[in-house]
């Protein structure tokens, strides 16, 4: 069975240029793809679609657009009509932890911390949402307080935002709510109609990590409200008429608003959507401010509404959390060429190549293994990028395991420029920077070291490698040269006053050393040190 | 041969990892000539370290390291008394204009009114190179003024540039013609405290040990070394100018001189003659009649003894701040051994009458023991901020500061730094620590440690473990006392250093209780009392209402319905006997006179129950055993309490009766036995006591029993002396609550929060005993709760806006304010006259406290969420705006309202609108089982109101269940509590199957099953007070 590869950019295009097989793909073309690129630099995604289901499509979507109409959701109708993807539990889903594990997301509200959201093994240890941290912990000890973390919750609402533009466009995310909308009325008549399409939703809907709560309606905040109340995608609402009377009965909890102003709804006897739509929108406005009455209308359909169209972010990041402890390379392969095909279709969806990108390995205690890939000229080839990254992996030593992958890409380049070659001629002066940069990139962050000053007194742990600026000062006269592990020597000529230095007792094995400069034979200046515990004499380092 | 002149102990706090007595006892062992104390501008620790000294027989040198802000770092020697106060007084400048725990000093002050300190100077290395500019400028600022008093100290650790180092300070010590002097800036006395010390530096700057944000010391060179190391670093000049040094250094502690205030007494007049006629007039005032000739010979003994020993200043001190209190109608009462003596009687220092009570008060003062007199004095405790700016009006600044305390490392705060320093992430750490304190003991710490997923062997633990062991009650940082003063006739800064508080207004001594007690120096703890507050406040509205003023003193004494209702235990709401434990032993003691009270005050206390007196004595009482005295001595220290010791002097008084303990050493026991309990030396109290009673004719048995007792005492045990002032406000709060009941209850009210019982407790309970409530009324109602007249002429309590949850005073204030002008016509009128804010209005809508202006409580909201301030001319304009018709609230809204804001309610009981479904499931109210026949099997339920786990009560969990009924008391044993730990500790609506147990009237329910029925109140906000 052949596979197209159609590229969706702008969905008006979309029927007119797959009627024209118009092919204006470049690389594509050679392994046997057909891609159909209507717009450069548009934000969008690859979707695969069998060749034969397309067809078959086609010919359904004529059928459907009758059929739709009689159940309410039609493409006919020129009013958008907005998917609502909720994410109820996205402040515990996007820490990615564990399912089975005790953990509850933590944030102040007022004076006080308290779970926001806990998992099931927290629940299963009688802990609920509301509950103060404190008591949180009274209850059950052992459990996992994990502060609520915003910027998780913005990636994992743009990895669905991605996921969404294969239903349509423009799509947007709000991360107060944990919401992504995708208008979808012109996608009806493409899927052929909202049976299909909605199975369509379906099927891709398990490949998302994320539980999710469906709700369509022609306004956003009447999605997201129905998505919120859980109405899936079994009673989607296409008729701007129908929305206040399907709203009506949904609870005053529902409503986005702040706690202070559902109170006082409450407190007042109101406790339906209708009960609130029912109140002349001017004595909303008073007690609530006109924000409140606008959102009230703008549910309804009754006034105009403003978002900001999600696009792929300039800079790619991505993390990937493994289930259990990986130590075979081998084993790495499989989630690393799923991670590098995501990587190859976000390239390809803004149009741009990548020369240098960065994987991080981290083991079980989160210590960071950096491979740093870089690339002759740019691509955006998947099985280039995977061939690289393969030949590197090979010499990846990860004693303990890993636990999490990230992969990571601030550089772009526009796909069409071909990127000289490291050693061409043609170039007269590298400036160091560049040069280091791109021996960074061709031979990796190993091969290349730079010293610099850590806070440590022990001097071995005192340097690193990384490209810190150097801060010398902070310690007592250092050699350049120090050995990578000091050296037993026979006991030298001291020609200095002792430095005493005692660290360590935290990593299990207190160091008690005097360090002395001493003299050999050939008057090199050593630097050397008496080990207390064992009186031993080692060469640690050379002053010239 | 050498005298360590640079050693900071651990009052350094976070900076030194030694306490003083380790550090003198090391010196000494290693032969140092002396040793000098220089905590960094602090004297905190510095009476501790005179007693060590003391102790171990080395000389102390006090001093204290500077860090000026010129960046200069100076250690001050005090070598002679003056000396000593000038160091004081710099300190106290540095301090007292700065925020609490800091200082700031420039070179200019130090070189100005230090013309007796000895300065070392300190240089102030850079980890490479010598900066020869900065070291001039440092020294040609001293030089002139300390001149032959200033030395170059040289402290070498064993950094690579010791010899480049050296040779510069000897360039310098040429150049200013100073000598230089070897130091160590030691920091604990022996190496292995390396750790520790790291620690601390972490816990101070906030880092962890693998990643210090400032380097730590490079090695552990900062201990008190061996003469003989010392000897081969540094040159044998250096070493022999610290002697010298020591020797200039002749200060002790004993050498201070305290007075105490002396303007108290008018001129002409000595002090005994002033406090004489002080005590006769108050003679006058107490017995109009004049005094029995018994009383006249207790006044003649207890001024001769106060001429004696020299303590008339102390008394008339504590005279004059009661009369300040009394005058500006603040409620007090002194207690202590010395406050209740028939002088303090005469002056109104107390109210408990020596000669009615009949009591035996020889605890006095005694002359044998050189103790000071011990007066604390209780406050109100909204109002002692009032006395405590009195005490610092009257004496100044100068002459007044609260006692500090210090703050040591217990388990838990341990735990807490030394985990984040040893890098535990900030929620294990949480977690660790709340597991500590939440019904678990401290062996279960390691238990706990696995539990939690530790491997407990690992390094990382074992540290933990170590370095919390090693931390634990070394001191963390200076807080102020609850209340002690210490006043003194010089400027205090004179004797011991002054800094702030943490509290505006506040400034404290650096020295604590017993370094005060260890100086003589007078103190007088002015505490804070809840119940003071409500009987101040029932006494007013009782006097006001009747019209006839009534004061503690004339509040009618042993009264017998007060006292049948004490033995009946409703005793909801009073002072000291009002909690589950008291209340369940009324019944069975059945108080009949004061001193029954007083018992009763002081036998519900950990002390007796762990020494297991309490059963005994009630056996006695009700007469199932024989009284018996083992001897004739001891019948006459053990009659008025049926043979059974139950008051701290009673068991001094056994130990110097029994054992031939001296008065002395027998105060010594009481004071010592909390540090026995931890650091050891029980063994040898213990020989002692159980030789001197077998000499005596003692049998084994009862010696054992007693020092068991003993042991009890030791840190709980309650003095008589305290109990009998307690008693007296234990009583009077029993008779309001029989006589006055409205008035106790709204009293108790306006006084919150204080006490055992929240106010939904404490008026279900007024309301089953006949007081009629009003609801809260923006109309009607004032700040406090009010006394109203009721429709049957009896007193109803109209509630007050201070009921009202999230409503300010001051906002409540104006409501009442504008409506005294002009009632209110409606909400916006409420509103717009008062100026509320929005959320004031809301607050009072939700409490119905709108209600006489708008109709029910969603209308009230309603309306208040829509009030519009309208300025200028427009202000009493109204926005029309179209009518909504809004539902009534149910009952059950209502309640829940009410909890919410009121956090009670007025209307029916939230189990009685359950009550119907409670029936289906077969449980029993309140009523029902406080009737039921004993060992029945009963199924009870209500809302939790208490739940408690005593520590003297091993494991077993008391709970308390409401309902519209009543109450009904649980028993949860240990194993029922570990099968059912969630329902026990998370239900609000608890359900229980249980076994009736029911003896001398007091019925209990024995838990065997416990269920969570939370989930029937709904949203329902009643939370139980968990006293942990």
């Amino acid at each position: 069975m052949a596979w197209f590869r159609l590229h969706i950019g702008a969905r008006p295009f979309i029927d007119a240029a797959a009627a024209r097989g118009d092919n204006s793909g470049g690389e594509g073309s050679r392994s046997g793809i057909v891609a159909v690129r209507l717009r450069a630099n548009t934000a969008a995604i690859c979707m695969h679609i069998e060749v034969a289901r397309w067809r078959d499509m086609r010919w359904r979507a004529r059928r459907a657009t009758r059929r739709c109409a009689a159940s309410g959701v039609s493409d006919a109708d020129d009013t958008m009509l907005w998917l609502c993807i909720h994410l109820p539990e996205l402040p515990l889903e996007a820490l990615a932890l564990p399912p089975e594990m005790a953990v509850g997301v933590v944030e102040i509200r007022g004076h006080r911390r308290q779970l926001i959201r806990i998992s099931q093994g927290a629940r299963a240890r009688g802990l609920y949402e509301g509950i103060s941290a404190a008591a949180a912990l009274s209850l059950a000890p052992d459990i996992r307080l994990v502060d609520r973390n915003p910027a998780a919750e913005q990636q994992a609402l743009e990895a669905v935002a991605c996921w969404a533009y294969r239903f349509g466009a423009p799509v947007t995310l709000s991360r107060e709510t944990g919401s992504v909308w995708v208008e979808v009325r012109r996608s009806l008549r493409m899927y052929g109609g909202w049976r299909l399409f909605r199975l369509e939703i379906e099927r891709e809907g398990i490949a998302l990590s994320y539980g999710v709560a469906y709700g369509v309606a022609p306004t956003r905040p009447a999605a997201e409200l129905l998505a919120r109340a859980g109405a899936g995608l079994d009673r989607p609402i296409g008729r701007m008429g129908d929305l206040p009377l399907s709203l009506r009965d949904k609870a005053i909890a529902l409503l986005p608003f702040d706690p202070q102003t559902i109170d006082i709804l409450y407190g007042s006897g109101l406790r339906t959507v209708g009960a609130v739509l029912d109140v002349p929108r001017d004595s909303i406005a008073r007690r609530f401010g006109t924000d409140t009455a606008r959102w009230l209308d703008r549910l309804i359909g009754q006034g105009p509404d403003v978002w900001d169209a999600f696009e792929p972010p300039a800079q790619y990041r991505r993390r990937f959390e493994l289930a259990g402890l990986v130590d075979s390379t081998e084993a790495l392969l499989f989630p690393l060429r799923a991670m590098i095909g995501d990587f190859s279709q976000y390239l390809r969806a803004r149009d741009v190549a990548v020369q240098t990108f960065r994987i991080v390995f981290l083991d079980g205690a989160r210590r960071p293994v950096a491979l740093d890939i870089g690339l002759l000229a740019p691509t955006r080839d998947p099985v280039r990028l995977l061939l690289v990254l393969r030949e590197r992996l090979d010499k990846l030593v990860v004693d303990e395991g890993v636990l999490e992958i990230k992969l990571e890409a601030d550089h772009f380049e526009a796909a069409s420029i071909v990127q000289d070659d490291l050693f061409q001629t043609g170039r007269g002066r590298e400036d160091r920077a560049a040069l280091y940069e791109r021996l960074h990139a061709r031979l990796g962050a190993q091969a290349i070291r730079r010293l610099a000053v850590a806070p440590d007194n022990r001097p071995e742990k005192a340097w690193s490698e990384k490209p810190v600026a150097g801060a010398a000062a902070e310690y007592p006269p250092r050699p350049l040269w120090l050995l990578p592990q000091p050296e037993p020597i026979a006991e030298p000529v001291l020609i200095s006053p002792p430095e005493r230095i005692e660290c360590g007792w935290w990593d299990g094995v207190q160091q008690q050393r005097d360090y002395f400069i001493a003299e050999d034979r050939d008057g090199r200046r050593l630097w050397v040190y008496k080990d207390a515990n064992t009186e031993g004499w080692w060469l640690h380092g050379l002053w010239q | 041969m050498y005298a360590e002149l640079h050693c900071l102990s651990n009052f350094s706090f976070q900076r030194g990892a030694s306490s003083a007595a380790e550090l003198m006892h090391r010196a000494k062992d290693l032969g140092y000539q002396a040793l000098a104390i220089t905590d960094e501008c602090s004297l905190a620790g510095i009476v501790r370290a005179w007693e060590a000294a003391k102790n171990v027989g080395l000389k102390l040198i006090i001093g204290s390291e500077m860090l000026l802000t010129d960046g200069t770092k100076l250690v001050l020697l005090a070598p002679d008394v003056t000396g000593y106060a000038q160091l004081c007084s710099l300190i106290t400048r540095s301090r007292r204009r700065s925020g609490k725990g800091q200082y700031a000093l420039t070179v200019t002050e130090v070189c100005t009114d230090s013309d007796h300190l000895l300065a070392l100077w300190i240089p102030r290395w850079p980890a490479q190179g010598i900066p020869d500019a900065l070291f001039h400028a440092q020294l040609g600022a001293l030089h002139p003024h300390f001149d032959a008093r200033l030395w170059i100290a040289w402290e070498r650790h064993l950094h690579p540039e010791d010899q480049k180092r050296l040779a510069a300070l000897r360039t310098l010590g040429k150049h200013y013609g100073l000598p230089l002097v070897a130091a160590g800036d030691v920091r604990y006395h022996v190496r292995q405290r390396q750790r520790l010390h790291d620690v601390m530096t972490c816990i101070r700057v906030g880092g962890t040990i693998r990643a210090l944000q400032t380097p730590s010391f490079p090695n552990g060179e900062r201990h008190l070394r061996p003469l003989s190391t010392l000897q081969r670093l540094y040159p044998a000049d250096l070493l022999r100018e610290s002697l010298a040094i020591a020797e200039r250094c002749t200060f002790d502690l004993a050498q201070l001189r305290y007075q105490y205030p002396e303007e108290l007494v008018p001129d002409g007049l000595t002090a005994i003659q002033h406090l004489r006629q002080l005590t006769e007039a108050g003679i006058r005032q107490r017995w109009p009649d004049g005094c029995t000739p018994e009383v006249r010979a207790t006044i003649e003994k207890e001024l001769a003894l106060i001429e004696a020993l020299h303590y008339e200043h102390y008394f008339l001190t504590v005279e004059d701040i009661v009369r300040f209190a009394r005058a500006q109608d603040i409620l007090c009462q002194g207690r202590g051994s010395a406050a209740n003596s028939a002088v303090c009687f005469a002056l109104g220092i107390t109210e408990v009458d020596p000669a009615r009570m009949n009591l035996l008060f020889e605890r006095f003062i005694s002359k044998e023991r050189a103790e000071p007199p011990d007066i604390d004095i209780d406050f109100e405790h909204q109002r002692r901020e009032e006395v405590i700016q009195y005490v610092y009006r009257k004496y100044g600044r100068e002459r007044a500061a609260i006692a500090a305390t210090v703050i040591s490392y217990r388990r838990k705060s341990a735990v807490r730094d030394v985990g984040k320093a040893v890098g535990l992430p900030l929620d294990i750490v949480d977690a660790l620590t709340k597991s500590l304190t939440y019904w678990d003991d401290d062996a279960q710490f390691v238990e706990r440690l696995r539990g939690l997923g530790f491997a407990v062997d690992s390094l990382l633990l074992k540290q933990l473990v170590a370095l919390v062991n090693e931390i634990e009650d070394m001191p963390r940082h200076l807080s102020q006392h609850v209340g002690g003063f210490v006043i003194s006739h010089q400027p205090l800064s004179t004797l011991v250093p002054v800094e702030n508080a943490a509290m505006p207004d506040r400034t404290i001594i650096q020295w604590d209780k017993d370094d005060l007690d260890a100086l003589g120096l007078l103190k007088i703890d002015c505490l804070a009392l809840g119940m003071l507050s409500a009987l101040r406040r029932a006494l007013k509205l009782v006097s006001d209402y009747r019209g006839t003023p009534l004061t503690l003193a004339t509040v009618p004494a042993e009264d017998e319905k007060t006292y049948e209702m004490i033995g009946r235990g409703e005793t909801t709401g009073v002072f000291q006997i009002e909690s589950r434990a008291q209340m369940s032993m009324l019944p069975r003691m059945k108080p009949k006179t004061f001193f029954d009270l007083v018992i009763e005050v002081a036998i519900i206390r950990p002390g007796p129950i762990q020494g297991d007196m309490v059963h005994p004595y009630l056996r006695r009482r009700e007469g199932n055993e024989t009284v018996e005295y083992p001897s004739a001595a001891l019948r006459k220290v053990l009659e008025p309490t049926l043979g059974v010791p139950l008051f701290q002097e009673q068991v001094m008084s056994i130990a110097m009766v029994a054992a031939g303990f001296s008065a002395g050493e027998a105060d010594q026991v009481r004071r010592s036995m909390a540090a026995w309990k931890r650091k050891g030396g029980l063994e040898k109290f213990r020989d002692k006591l159980l030789a001197g009673m077998k000499e005596r004719g003692y049998d084994d048995g009862f010696a054992e029993q007693i020092y068991q007792q003993i042991l009890g005492f030791g840190s709980y045990g309650f003095p008589q002396s305290h109990a009998a002032s307690f008693a007296l406000l234990t009583y009077v709060s029993c008779w309001l609550k029989c006589h006055e009941p409205a008035a106790f209850c709204a009293a108790l009210l306006n006084s919150q929060p204080m006490g055992f019982y929240a106010p939904a407790q404490l008026v279900n309970d007024a309301r089953r005993n006949g007081v009629g409530f009003r609801p809260v009324d923006a109309t009607i109602s004032n700040w406090d709760c009010a006394l109203e007249c009721g429709a049957d002429g009896e007193l109803d309590v109209r509630l007050g806006l201070r009921m009202v949850g999230g409503l300010p005073e001051a906002e409540a204030l104006r409501v009442v304010q504008a409506r005294a002008c002009k009632p209110f016509m409606s909400v916006e009128d409420l509103a717009n006259r008062s100026g509320l804010t929005k959320r004031a209005l809301d607050a009072l809508a939700e409490a119905g406290a709108l209600e006489a202006l708008t109709g029910h409580r969603h209308h009230a909201r309603w309306t208040a969420a829509g009030v519009q301030r309208l300025d200028g001319v427009l202000r009493d304009s109204r926005v029309p705006e179209l009518a909504l018709v809004l539902p009534a609230p149910s009952e059950g809204e209502n309640l829940r309202a009410d909890f919410r804001s009121l956090k009670l309610t007025l209307g029916r009981h939230p189990l009685a609108l359950l009550r119907s479904r409670l029936r289906r499931i077969g449980a029993l109210t309140a009523e029902q089982i406080r009737v039921a026949a004993n060992g029945r099997r009963v199924r009870a339920a209500g809302i939790v109101t208490h739940r408690q786990r005593p520590g003297t009560a091993s494991g077993v969990v008391f709970a308390t269940l409401e309902d519209e009924t009543g109450t009904a008391n649980l028993i949860i044993w240990t194993q029922v509590l570990d099968a059912y730990r969630d329902a026990v500790i998370g239900s609000s609506l608890m359900v229980v199957d249980g076994q009736l147990q029911s003896a001398h009237g007091v019925v209990h329910v024995i838990a065997r099953r416990v269920q969570d029925y939370s989930a029937w109140l709904g949203q329902l906000d009643v939370s139980s007070r968990d006293f942990h």
